[in-house]
């Protein structure tokens, strides 16, 4: 470079006079040392890897290492302590349908997840009113006839029990009605990759999923006449969404702290997470 | 990189090794009447001027004629009264007044307009920041002034050695604009809401980012308009230009797994790395579009037995070897089965990695398990042989511009320094002092040299910083 060959003679120092100086603490020559443990939640591993990756850069010492296995797994290793944030798909800090909440837990919003109920591609219903959906997951209704559908037998795939999804899908779809647990028209999966599969492969299927994984080989349906997209989410019309959360013992401070403040800032929310098609929080006013 | 504002901006004092242009180094000295007036120097809007001054009551008086055309600002002179617009801003100067009108309202100043020799003179500072231009002045006297410089500045890239895009990021989203290195004058680029951050392509003409659904969108610096180059919206985690600037790679999927190349003229798309290993990163493509480096990040391994009672808490999590390790790639279709190269294992965390343009090395700030152990820079080659290239200051941070390495790291107390490194060599030199409030330094060969401090941009203009960005 040209310009040093000038600077030769002496380095430049930048000395500041004003005293009153604030906020500093971003500082890629951040002091903040410490290692972050994060488990739970598969469908907010990809999140987390990423802003950990970019908070890497500005926090050269903090190391953060991370891990998935289903939302109930988070906030029961932070009560373990073994992890010291446990990502989830619902707020753990309060009852939810199967699982009661985690006593000293503190929940941070980190995204805002839309879910859709999926069918096969036979079928021809394509839109079905709260009312339906509960029939339907609880095996009141097993025709898709009876729902506005073509005469035949309903399969009802559903996440098995710890799933997030599930969770947020019985909560925010459902109203917390139950779902049937067995028959020959019901199946259960394990993972949002074998619902993907098992919706677009068995004919007459109904099941649900984070929107940003429905494919082209399967319909999401409208619910009460409402299409699951990003945007009616945010105008406040499509009404199954849920919030992913980080929780923590009590309050966080130090480098747990700091990184979910990096998660929550409007860089991140406006910048990686978009790209990872999550919804900002706040986008939901 | 993320930047925190100081919520006071601190009056940045430049100690200057070299000799510096003082703003007060009197050239002229012209008897006028009661008052001195002299030619003084001062930077306005990046360009080296003189301006007519006078010292009164500790005040420096300025030609407003002078100052009205150096800034740019237009004029309306009526008997008494001069008009001056800028910024929409209006301000209005009476001869002998010392009160001026600012957009209307009454602003006092201490010393009164005056004419001298049949010119109107006016105190400096107040009226550059009536018209909303910017004054500051550095410890070496320099006295900066510019019209408009841009605010609130988050990150900052550079697009050649005269021009950088400046990013602002707000809670509904982010702005981009281009601008001018030496005048500060910018330009906000129209690109759709909801894209991704703007990778500059290596010819300095465009750059790509990704829109809210995932398509590939290319802008233009000369003409402003963005082009869809992409049908595919799938996730793409990160984009790379490949060295002539023709295609673009990126990372696919929400887990990074697929390395795929776009032609953006046919928008065709070709995988190039589809191994099924989950979490690649930081990806760098050789210049001739053969080699490939990446991180691959493993996540820990769980067990939970979900038969139990939730309140048992039966997990155990093993994090072992999740440290993120160095892969090459590289295209070869006479071998069957090719596969990516792991080229680290170490257990350090390893962040600022590049590759040598033809990736016959990669580098990294490696960063040991040991809390108080230095961060250093690494390099490792094709043979898989780890080497230190830095190892006497922790690095803060690293990158790497025209084959050089440029590292910010700690100084000597309250200090931060910064160093350039010839990786052939494993020579460094030190290039700067900084004060401990620089947080990035953003290098461009060619280019000025550019730091963020409390939030604002600094260019290194022959031995001075400038400030860029408020």
């Amino acid at each position: 470079m040209k310009l040093f060959k000038t600077l030769s003679v002496a380095a430049m120092a930048i000395a500041l006079v004003a005293t009153s100086i604030t906020g500093s603490t971003a500082s890629a020559a951040s002091s903040l040392k410490g290692k972050i443990v994060v488990n739970g939640s598969s469908a907010l591993l990809p999140l987390t890897l990423q802003a950990a990756n970019e908070f890497k850069k500005l926090n050269p010492k903090v190391k953060i290492s991370a891990s998935a296995a289903g939302s109930i797994t988070g906030p029961q290793s932070v009560r373990k302590g073994i992890a010291d944030i446990g990502a989830v798909d619902w707020d753990a800090s309060q009852d939810v349908p199967g699982f009661k909440k985690f006593d000293g837990q503190v929940a941070h919003k980190v995204a805002v997840i839309p879910f859709a109920a999926v069918v096969n591609k036979n079928v021809t219903a394509d839109n079905l009113t709260t009312k339906q959906l509960q029939d339907i997951f609880s095996g009141k209704v097993k025709n898709w006839k009876d729902v506005g559908g073509e005469d035949a037998d309903i399969i009802v795939v559903n996440r098995a029990f710890g799933s997030g999804t599930r969770v947020n899908f019985q909560m925010k779809a459902l109203q917390g009605t139950d779902f049937i647990s067995k028959g020959d028209n019901y199946k259960e999966v394990k993972s949002s990759g074998d619902m993907k599969t098992a919706v677009e492969t068995t004919p007459n299927a109904i099941g649900y999923m984070d929107l940003v994984y429905v494919t082209s080989k399967m319909k999401a349906v409208k619910i009460n006449n409402i299409a699951p997209t990003e945007a009616n989410v945010i105008n406040g019309t499509y009404k199954v969404w849920g919030y992913g959360y980080y929780m923590t013992k009590g309050e966080p401070d130090g480098a747990v702290k700091a990184f979910i403040e990096y998660i929550q800032s409007s860089k991140f929310q406006n910048g990686s997470l978009k790209k990872l098609k999550f919804i900002p929080i706040s986008a939901i006013k | 990189m993320l930047l925190k504002k100081a919520s006071i901006v601190s009056v940045l004092a430049l100690a200057v090794g070299v000799s510096a242009v003082g703003a007060a180094s009197a050239a002229t000295v012209t008897k006028a009447s009661a008052v001195q007036v002299s030619d003084s120097t001062y930077i306005v809007n990046g360009i080296s001027v003189n301006l007519k001054t006078f010292f009164e009551k500790n005040k420096t008086i300025v030609s407003v004629r002078d100052l009205g055309v150096s800034l740019g600002a237009s004029f309306q002179v009526t008997k008494d009264t001069i008009q001056l617009k800028l910024n929409s801003h209006t301000v209005e100067l009476k001869l002998n007044s010392n009160v001026i009108n600012v957009d209307g309202a009454e602003q006092q100043l201490t010393v009164p307009v005056k004419s001298v020799a049949g010119t109107t003179y006016v105190e400096l500072k107040a009226s550059v920041e009536a018209l909303g231009a910017h004054f500051a002045k550095d410890a070496s006297g320099t006295t900066w002034i510019d019209a408009n410089l841009l605010a609130n500045v988050d990150q900052i890239q550079w697009v050649d050695a005269t021009r950088f895009i400046a990013s602002q990021e707000n809670e509904s989203g982010r702005a981009d604009f281009l601008v001018d290195a030496q005048t500060g004058k910018y330009k906000q680029l129209r690109i759709s809401e909801g894209a991704s951050e703007l990778v500059v392509a290596p010819n300095g003409e465009k750059a790509a980012y990704t829109s809210a659904s995932g398509e590939i969108y290319v802008i233009s610096f000369g003409a402003y308009n963005a082009a869809q180059v992409s049908e595919d919206n799938s996730i793409k985690t990160e984009l790379v230009w490949s060295a002539d600037s023709s295609s673009i790679y990126f990372l696919q999927g929400d887990k990074g797994s697929v390395i795929a190349k776009l032609d953006p003229r046919t928008k065709g798309i070709t995988k190039i790395v589809d191994d099924k290993v989950d979490y690649k990163a930081n990806l760098e493509v050789s210049t001739d579009g053969k080699s490939f480096t990446y991180t691959v990040t493993k996540p820990g391994a769980v067990v939970a037995d979900s038969s139990k009672p939730v309140e048992s808490d039966d997990v155990a999590i093993d994090m072992k070897g999740t440290e993120p390790q160095i892969y090459l790639f590289t295209v070869d279709p006479s071998v069957k089965d090719n596969k990516a190269v792991k080229l680290t294992s170490t257990a350090d965390d390893k962040v600022f990695i590049h590759a040598s343009p033809d990736t016959s090395s990669v580098s990294y700030v490696s960063i040991s398990n040991d809390d108080d152990a230095k961060s250093i820079l690494n390099t490792v080659g094709k043979d898989a042989v780890v080497k230190t290239l830095f190892k006497e200051k922790d690095v803060y941070q690293a990158t790497l511009s025209g084959g050089k390495w440029y590292l910010l790291t700690e100084g000597s107390g309250t200090n931060n320094f910064v160093y350039s490194l010839d990786p052939a060599t494993g020579a460094a030199v030190q290039l700067y002092t900084l004060s401990d409030s620089v947080t990035e330094i953003v290098v461009k060969e060619g280019a000025p040299f550019a730091v963020i401090n409390n939030g604002r941009v600094f260019l290194d203009i022959n031995g001075h910083w400038k400030p860029t960005s408020l």
